[in-house]
């Protein structure tokens, strides 16, 4: 039955005997040792037939060097061939010429033996014999050792590998024996149960292939809600809980009045720059303001009213039509609580929001121009700073976060105000969660709310807490088209009061990668009160970008990359082709990246060699050994994906053939990758 | 949030307590301002403290250093005394100034000890205010000169620049034409934002002595001539607004600070500003108010209860000298440092913050209430629920995108599309010139930014869109939109036919009855393959396959269909 004919030869042959090795195998069927290993796998998942035991052992093998030594001579021998016998000899550039490029070696140490000697003559030298025969031991030696029949000592081992006539390389290999189940006759396991086999009841009979419990299954075809939509479903729930009602926050263009002045934003504010804000050109300004209403506004902006001095400075109606892109939904809480005010009577009211809030913003990895803010406000008699604290301790406990504390803040229009911060696990720190307040006087007496009603608000990012929820650490990954769709298939249900080992808020355990929550740990100050998603570049990014940096100068300085070759010498004379890859990305060497080694075979095919992953400093050295090292076309696949996929990112390249001729195996190849997900470049080093 | 950087020890030797950091950090967060970094250098170690943006008298060491102290018991608040000289220091203030920058004010300390600490930290303070309250010096600039090298009295005028010779600070040569001097600082970093305020304008202010030296030229650089140092022992400030209230915070805050190292603390020299058709301004005002705090009030409004000898001694602790004045009233005094003290709820959340807001007992509001959605948003998210098991994946794109987004890439003629878009006037990026008025550039730049993504890739959106309306108040509303697009080596308009039958199977909405499809042609989609969703007659989206073009232009290579509809018409 087997494909593969070497299959049933190991089986024949172990039938005979109690144990053999793959390269006792491939010796003596003259077989590439590689493929015997492979039929060796393909028996073993076929179950209990013979047991393999795998080994390594250091083998000493010559160097193409050494076997031209052993067929033609050291050269020195040749060098002394060349010379003629008698007082005669010969000019040195014509002994030269006969013995080619490895003359001055063999000059060299015929000398040392003592064999010949130059004498000056002139312009030039002549060789002469000082013995007339004399005995190739380094040939005889090696020829020795490639048969296997003597021990080098050390000295000899030291010098002849110093002269690249022989390497020493670990071999792995596998000793083989009949296991309990064993047969010369594999049969073909059936894959599955078929209704054919339902129907005749051939399955009571049939031998079924094992399964691998160890494997994942098949991905299955969904559809699925973007992971922020599913966070902010859970937040809406946790507000309809909390008895809170949903504004109507769908309008994205707003007025300055209802953005800024109806909340005693100082028309001076820098929350009103074009640095900060979006402005509209068209409409470029809202056509109607409530007359009434805008001049109590501009009685508590000017001062002397509402038992406040104001901000001593006239205020403008044409600052208040002005229109922008809303810089956070507090302007709807505004005009909801406007409208509670236009009641005949107060109605205690809990209102909402989760909706799009604007800042004119460059992007990067924790900015965003545009994000959703989560705020809640409450409209009671007789509620006070007591209650804000109560009801944040509520709110985020439903979202798992437990420890909290407060710190006294400023915001044009609460006060008091307090920003919120939670204790974050991973990080052993406290970090910005929201913030909050009690909405001042002269925003709530001019909307026409009684004196006695006072009102508690707050605010925080969507995108924040689920950046540190998930530990999502590029905003731009989870928000706008460029969103990672691989995330959005993988990113779980959302349960925010259910961290899932068992640990409290921002827990290490929800971080996949070491650095990742930190890019979303530091907030920066919002001017109003709208906690803003935005975080600060994390130092960690620096750093990753000077290692990045330090690299390139390394690559750059002749100086330094001499001393790394240095570190490598040991290990590059028995390992004549190495490999290493960088992550541009990160600044660091990728480790754990599957490499496979073929080789072109005269009939075109590749012949696979070997399979190695890179180290933690992403190299990779024992690919092959000086004695298979032969002049051919090679090909490394570095497995691309399987290294990106395991830090939760998708590249353009799911794996990478490097195809490179080797003419002289004799000396070191070093074929390195520099690695992004989107590019790389690949160069011969030495 | 400004941040300020002060030297550790130094500030320490100021409170009179040294701190681990962590002490350090937690009394920070108790007053409310934030040990931001701690980082060290060749001076020592260095706290960087963010600050609320109101508090321009925390913004110096000094500011910072007197409220901690204060704040832990260890010195009472500082008192700050005007002095009437026999002469006042004058400012004639010309009318040419009216038009370009209308007010001055200005100060004279006598008998001050400036040392290198107190120098630099001068130097720190002035910048900080020039970029926070004096909003990069186009409300307020500050000058700040050794009166001893000067002949008072001085005047205020605006000049034509070419008539302005003086030699510039710090620079070691006189410049005889102002105008050159703004080319000149062109390429200095530090002043370059500036010189937009005066640079085009015909004539520049400059505020000179009774002798035609220049004090300086502001808001751009003061003279070399009377530059302060630490030999200096009168200083004369000068501040130079276009918001005369502003003017005055700014220069309470500078001769506070500076009052501390006079040889009698506290003490300021007043002097006069003259103008022609205004009153004679005599300043710095250093103006300590009285506001009278209900005892009750403040208990109810924290969430406490303090008696009012308790609330006296915290608010003291703030800086707020207060008095019992009867049983239920306290009398507080505001100090010309405090101007953030606007209203009694300032006051208030001093009260909570010196009692601690560690200390206030949380609790639920009584607030009984019946919870409602918000229709819309319960529709979109019924919908985007049954479209996700559809087996189709919600994307998030941005509200506001390019214009050629909406106009060129969709091969939507810019002129006929343009008048009916938002538009955004100062955008930082091309990325967000107008405010989408179609989800499908964003879920197409979706595609896009997922090429190794396997196929189909079946995505959609709910999302609003932005469209001008005249009934509206600002003259643009939202418009919620569905948008789904199927992409893959065929087309797959079926899969997209499909799913509006699937939504509409949902919704209850009959085919042919109240809805079907019309043919239509749109430059988006490819000629021929175009179709109007028509809902009770209405048109309320189009669907189709996507236009080759429109499909290289957004870089995607397979073939692609899509919809979009308004979904209001279903509330």
């Amino acid at each position: 039955m087997a494909a593969n004919p070497l299959i049933d030869k190991v089986l024949e042959y172990l039938s005979h005997t109690e144990t053999v090795d793959t390269l006792q195998l491939a010796t003596e069927w003259e077989e590439d040792h590689q493929r015997i290993v492979g039929a060796v796998k393909s028996i073993q998942s076929s179950g209990d037939i013979i047991e393999v035991e795998q080994r390594s052992e250091v083998r000493t093998e010559l160097t193409l060097e050494g076997r031209e030594f052993v067929s033609k001579g050291s050269h020195e021998a040749i060098l002394f061939a060349a010379v003629p016998s008698g007082g005669e000899g010969i000019l040195l550039p014509d002994l030269m010429k006969i013995t080619g490029p490895n003359g001055k070696i063999g000059m060299s140490k015929a000398m040392q033996a003592g064999w010949i000697k130059s004498v000056k003559e002139g312009n030039s030298n002549r060789v002469v014999r000082l013995k007339e025969s004399i005995e190739d031991k380094v040939q005889e030696t090696l020829r020795n050792v490639a048969a296997g029949t003597t021990e080098l000592d050390k000295a000899t081992m030291a010098e002849y590998k110093k002269r690249k006539l022989l390497v020493q390389n670990t071999v792995v290999f596998m000793v083989l024996r009949k296991a309990r189940g064993f047969t010369t006759v594999i049969e073909k396991p059936e894959t599955d149960l078929t209704p054919e086999m339902i129907a005749s009841g051939d399955w009571k009979t049939k031998n079924f292939k094992a399964y691998n419990f160890d494997a994942l299954g098949t991905p299955i075809p969904a559809g699925h809600l973007h992971p922020l939509m599913k966070v902010r479903s859970e937040f809406r729930s946790v507000l309809f809980e909390m008895g809170f009602s949903e504004m109507p926050t769908n309008r994205f263009v707003e007025s300055s009045f209802w953005n800024f002045d109806a909340l005693f934003v100082p028309q001076k504010h820098p929350a009103r720059d074009a640095q900060d804000t979006f402005f509209v050109s068209q409409p470029s300004t809202c056509n109607s303001i409530p007359e009434d209403y805008m001049n109590r506004v501009k009685a508590a902006h000017e001062g002397g009213s509402y038992g406040s001095s104001g901000y001593g400075s006239n205020w403008k109606k044409e600052e208040a039509l002005k229109n922008v892109m809303r810089t956070h939904t507090t302007a709807v809480s505004a005009r909801m609580l406007y409208e509670i005010g236009q009641k005949k009577e107060f109605v205690p009211t809990k209102l909402f929001s989760i909706d799009r809030v604007f800042r004119n913003e460059t992007l990067d990895a924790t900015h965003l121009a545009e994000f959703h803010q989560v705020e809640g406000v409450v409209a009671d008699k007789g509620i006070n700073l007591g209650h804000l604290i109560g009801i944040m301790k509520e709110f985020f406990s439903r979202l798992g976060i437990k420890k909290l504390r407060f710190k006294p803040a400023y915001n044009p229009y609460t006060e008091p105000s307090m920003e919120v911060f939670a204790y974050h696990e991973g990080l052993k720190k406290w970090v910005e969660v929201g913030n909050s307040g009690m909405f001042r006087p002269e925003m709530l007496l001019p909307m026409g709310l009684p004196e006695d009603v006072r009102v508690i608000a707050w605010g925080l990012s969507l995108e924040r807490p689920t950046m540190i929820r998930y530990g999502y650490d590029n905003i731009r990954d989870l928000v706008g088209p460029k969103v990672d769709l691989g995330m959005v298939y993988k990113s779980p249900i959302c349960r925010l009061d259910k961290q899932l080992c068992g640990h409290s808020f921002g827990c290490s355990c929800n971080i996949q990668k070491d650095e990742k929550s930190d890019a979303s740990t530091e907030e920066e100050e919002a001017s109003l009160m709208s906690a803003k998603a935005q975080v600060r570049n994390s130092d960690k990014a620096k750093t990753r970008l000077q290692v990045i940096a330090n690299h390139l100068a390394l690559q750059n300085n002749k100086h330094s990359e001499k001393s790394e070759e240095k570190q490598q010498e040991n290990m590059d004379n028995a390992n004549p082709l190495t490999s290493h890859i960088l992550d541009t990305s990160r600044g660091r060497p990728a480790a754990g990246v599957l490499v496979k080694l073929f080789k072109r075979g005269a009939d075109g095919n590749w012949v696979f060699i070997t399979e190695q992953s890179t180290n933690n400093d992403g190299r990779i050295g024992n690919l092959i050994s000086g004695a298979q090292f032969t002049p051919a076309i090679y090909k490394l696949n570095f497995d691309t994906k399987s290294y990106f996929t395991s830090k939760g990112e998708k590249t353009f390249y799911p794996f990478i053939d490097v195809i490179f001729e080797i003419e002289k195996p004799e000396e070191h190849y070093h074929v390195p990758i520099l690695l992004n997900a989107y590019g790389f470049s690949t160069y011969r080093g030495s | 949030m400004p941040t300020v950087s002060v030297n550790r020890d130094l500030l320490f030797s100021k409170i009179g307590k040294a701190y681990s950091d962590d002490e350090f950090d937690k009394l920070c967060f108790q007053f409310g301002i934030e040990l931001d970094e701690v980082a060290e250098d060749d001076d020592g170690v260095e706290y960087k403290i963010d600050i609320p943006a109101n508090r321009y008298d925390l913004l110096c060491v000094e500011g910072i250093a007197t409220a901690l102290a204060v704040f832990t018991g260890k010195i009472e608040p500082p008192r700050y005394t005007k002095l009437t000289p026999k002469v006042k220091i004058t400012t004639v203030v010309s009318p040419s100034t009216q038009s370009i920058r209308p007010y001055l004010v200005t100060a004279v300390l006598r008998n001050v000890t400036i040392t290198p600490a107190a120098y630099k930290s001068l130097i720190d303070l002035q910048e900080k205010l020039h970029h926070n309250i004096c909003r990069k010096r186009t409300l307020v600039a500050i000058g700040v000169h050794d009166l001893d090298k000067l002949t008072p009295p001085f005047t205020y005028s605006c000049e034509p620049p070419e008539q302005i010779k003086f030699v510039p600070l710090n620079l070691d040569k006189e410049w005889t034409n102002a105008r050159d001097l703004m080319e000149f600082y062109g390429s200095d970093t530090h002043l370059k934002p500036y010189l937009h305020i005066i640079k085009d304008l015909p004539a520049y202010p400059v505020i000179r002595d009774s002798s035609g030296i220049v004090l300086s030229l502001p808001p751009i650089i003061n003279g070399d001539h009377s530059k302060v140092s630490t030999s200096t022992r009168n200083i004369f400030i000068e501040s130079t607004a276009t918001d005369l209230s502003k003017a005055h915070v700014v220069l309470d805050t500078l001769v506070a600070m500076l009052s501390q190292y006079c040889e009698n603390k506290g003490e300021v020299e007043i002097t006069e500003v003259v103008y022609e058709n205004r009153p004679v301004d005599i300043c710095p005002k250093l103006f300590t108010r009285n506001m009278a705090l209900d005892v009750d009030t403040v208990n109810e409004t924290v969430g406490i209860s303090i008696s009012a000898g308790e609330m006296v001694s915290t608010l003291n602790r703030m800086g707020l000298s207060s008095q019992v004045k009867n049983s239920g009233q306290i009398s507080v005094q505001i100090p010309p440092t405090r101007h953030d003290i606007i209203h009694t709820c300032d006051i208030i959340e001093d009260v909570a913050i010196g009692f601690g807001y560690e200390n206030i007992v949380p609790q639920l509001p009584p607030t009984s209430t019946i919870a409602a959605q918000n229709s819309l948003n319960k529709l979109s998210f019924q919908l985007a629920n049954c479209v996700a098991q559809a087996g189709f994946t919600e994307g998030l794109t941005f509200s506001l995108c390019s214009m050629e987004d909406e106009c060129e890439k969709l091969l939507q003629p810019q002129a006929t599309k343009e008048p009916s878009l938002v538009i955004i006037s100062n955008p930082k990026s091309q990325d967000f010139q107008v405010a989408r008025s179609s989800l499908l550039p964003g879920l197409l730049k979706t595609v896009q930014a997922n090429k190794g993504v396997p196929l189909p890739l079946k995505l959609f959106e709910f999302s609003d869109v932005v469209h001008l309306d005249s009934e509206s108040d600002t003259g643009a509303k939202n418009c919620r939109h569905f948008c789904a697009i199927y992409t893959n080596k065929t087309p797959g308009f079926e899969v997209i036919h499909g799913l509006l039958d699937r939504i509409m199977q949902l919704l209850e909405v009959k085919f042919e009855d109240e809805y079907s499809l019309r043919a239509a042609e749109d430059p988006t989609y490819f000629h021929g393959r175009c179709a109007e969703v028509i809902y009770r007659n209405e048109v309320i989206g189009k669907m189709g396959v996507l236009h080759p073009k429109v499909l290289s232009n957004f870089g995607c290579a397979m073939p692609c269909s899509a919809i979009e509809i308004e979904i209001e018409p279903f509330l």
